[in-house]
């Protein structure tokens, strides 16, 4: 469903993303993981259409290469940054519906409920100013946000960091849920043993580069994975 | 007694033209992140503009509100969609040169166009409302309602409509709005067109109870940095309560010295606040 290919990203002369290519079957969850500063965010940050970059963007054999993010949203991607960044001076009611700004409005009521379903705690709060959120709470309502999206594929950012153990477990259960309806899901995660646990298939990405792929159980057990992530 | 209303309502009067010119800077500052110093030009466009319909059509200025509020959003359009669409995201001293330059080009066209007379007009409300010994001008009271009407939906409109949802969502998170689905560009463009009308209805009120120069809209809009700054860059809400602290201030200053003190009051005001604000005039505050 998604394609990357050759994907480059450079800030200035810096080469961030150093022409990747990459893959997402319909349905399935991919994990993309790798050190600190290996480009995973800037190739996500393109992949959305939030940096300009070289290469191909294929969403379901269409090009969005051209297309700015909310072109891309449309088409049904969903995106959970790095950091939450959810709007701060809004209630978590109304960045819900900033999530759903492009559906129409009999639609927005239920994806409403369906979230509040997903996350209780959210439904709790929903008055409440999103800045006045805890961490973990702020990460549920980034990835709540995102579903009111209604996408068919799920961009996921780092959700657990930070996290309690159980919050953890917590969201990758809830992932795990909406995998199960049919969501594909492409998740970078410093949590390397969770991630591996619930994906299809990895890969592993270091300066700028990939270095290492294939299905999520092998990786899980390759030492070298091991070794640098897993440790 | 008497004089204390004067003044309150002298000073709502101009703090409610201020009010309306400066949420207008506002509005562009939070969504654009642009500081706009043509936000003036604007006002006098909506000004000489309404003193046309008068004096060549003899229309009530009145029908000046709507026809310089939709004279002023066009231009807006045109304005952004040709000159600053084209320089969003780079330096914040870039942007702001080039909303300078705008500015003086405005001044430059209106001087050329209309000459340096003053203008003004008979037509219109007139007679006065003796309330409690007070004198108050129809005028001045139909300015000041129609500055309440149109703060106030705007107000509405950022608060209560999905337009208004984006539009603070684009301040609060400009990434998070677009990966969400909001057109950016479009939502800029509406912005600015939106405050772009609003000062032109506010030069037409200008037009109303003063009298209309190619640099009466500018005057207006330096005291609106100032009020936009006090009530913290970006926030509308901020902007009118500064505006109408400001309008009321200057009010009583300018009884008790005179008027070009007024002015200086508001820089003295303003340098208080820059010392208060060490984290700088383009720092979002916290909340
Ligand atoms: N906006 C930017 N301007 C300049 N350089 C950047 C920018 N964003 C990222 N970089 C650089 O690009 C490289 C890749 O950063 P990126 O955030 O994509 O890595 P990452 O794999 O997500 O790291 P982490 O695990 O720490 O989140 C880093 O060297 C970083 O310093
Ligand atoms: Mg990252």
């Amino acid at each position: 469903m998604l394609e990357l290919q050759g994907v480059e990203v450079r800030y200035g002369q810096a080469i961030a993303v150093a022409g990747i290519g990459l893959h997402v079957s319909p349905g399935a969850w991919v994990a993309l993981i790798g050190p600190n500063g290996a480009g995973k965010t800037s190739l996500l940050r393109a992949a959305v259409g939030l940096v300009h970059h070289r290469g191909q963007v294929r969403l379901d054999g269409e090009d969005l290469s051209s297309l700015p993010p909310w072109e891309r949203q449309r088409r049904g991607i969903g995106y959970v940054p790095e950091g939450r960044q959810v709007f701060p001076q809004m209630t978590v009611e109304e960045n819900l519906r900033v999530g759903a700004y492009t559906r129409r409005l009999a639609e927005v009521a239920d994806a409403l409920d369906m979230v509040f379903v997903l996350f209780p705690r959210l439904k709790e709060r929903r008055t409440q100013a999103a800045s006045t959120l805890s961490g973990g709470e702020q990460q549920m309502l980034a990835l709540g946000r995102a579903l009111m999206t209604r996408p068919r594929l799920l961009l996921v950012d780092e959700i657990s960091w930070g996290l309690m153990p159980i919050l953890v477990e917590q969201v990758f259960a809830r992932l795990a849920e909406l995998h199960r309806d049919g969501l594909a899901i492409l998740q970078i995660e410093q949590n390397a043993r969770e991630v591996l646990r619930h994906a299809d298939h990895a890969y592993v990405m270091s300066a700028g580069e990939l270095v290492l792929d294939g299905p999520a159980r092998e990786l899980a057990a390759d030492p070298r994975v091991i070794e640098s992530y897993m440790g | 007694m008497s004089l204390a209303l004067q003044l309150l309502v002298n000073g709502l009067v101009s703090g409610g033209l201020l009010g309306v010119a400066a949420l207008g800077v506002a509005l562009i500052f939070g969504v654009m992140r642009v500081v706009n110093f043509a936000h003036g030009e604007f006002i006098t466009l909506g000004a000489y503009a309404t003193w046309l319909l008068v004096s060549q059509l003899h229309l009530s200025p009145l029908v000046g509100l709507p026809v310089a509020f939709v004279l002023g959003a066009l231009v807006g359009v045109v304005v952004q969609a040709v000159v600053l669409a084209r320089v969003t995201g780079r330096p914040e001293l870039d942007v702001l040169m080039v909303t300078y330059a705008l500015s003086v080009l405005g001044l430059g066209l209106f001087a050329q166009g209309f000459g340096g007379d003053f203008r003004s007009y008979s037509q219109g409300p007139h007679g006065n409302l003796d309330v409690a010994g007070a004198i108050i001008g129809w005028r001045s009271l139909t300015v000041l309602l129609a500055c309440v009407a149109m703060s106030g939906a705007t107000v509405l409109v950022i608060q209560r409509t999905r337009l208004g949802l984006g539009l603070r969502a684009l301040a609060q998170n400009r990434d998070s709005a677009a990966t969400c689905g909001i057109n950016v560009v479009a939502a800029e463009r509406i912005a600015f067109a939106l405050a772009s009308g609003l000062a032109a209805a506010a030069g037409c009120l200008v037009s109303m109870i003063g009298t209309t120069t190619p640099n009466v809209g500018h005057d207006l809009v330096l005291d609106a940095f100032v009020v936009v700054i006090l009530g913290g860059m970006g926030s509308i809400s901020g902007a009118l309560v500064g505006a109408l602290a400001l309008g009321l201030v200057q009010s009583v200053v300018s009884y008790a010295l005179d008027d070009s003190w007024s002015r200086m009051v508001a820089y003295l005001l303003l340098y208080c606040i820059i010392l208060l604000r060490p984290q700088g005039l383009f720092g979002r505050a916290a909340a």
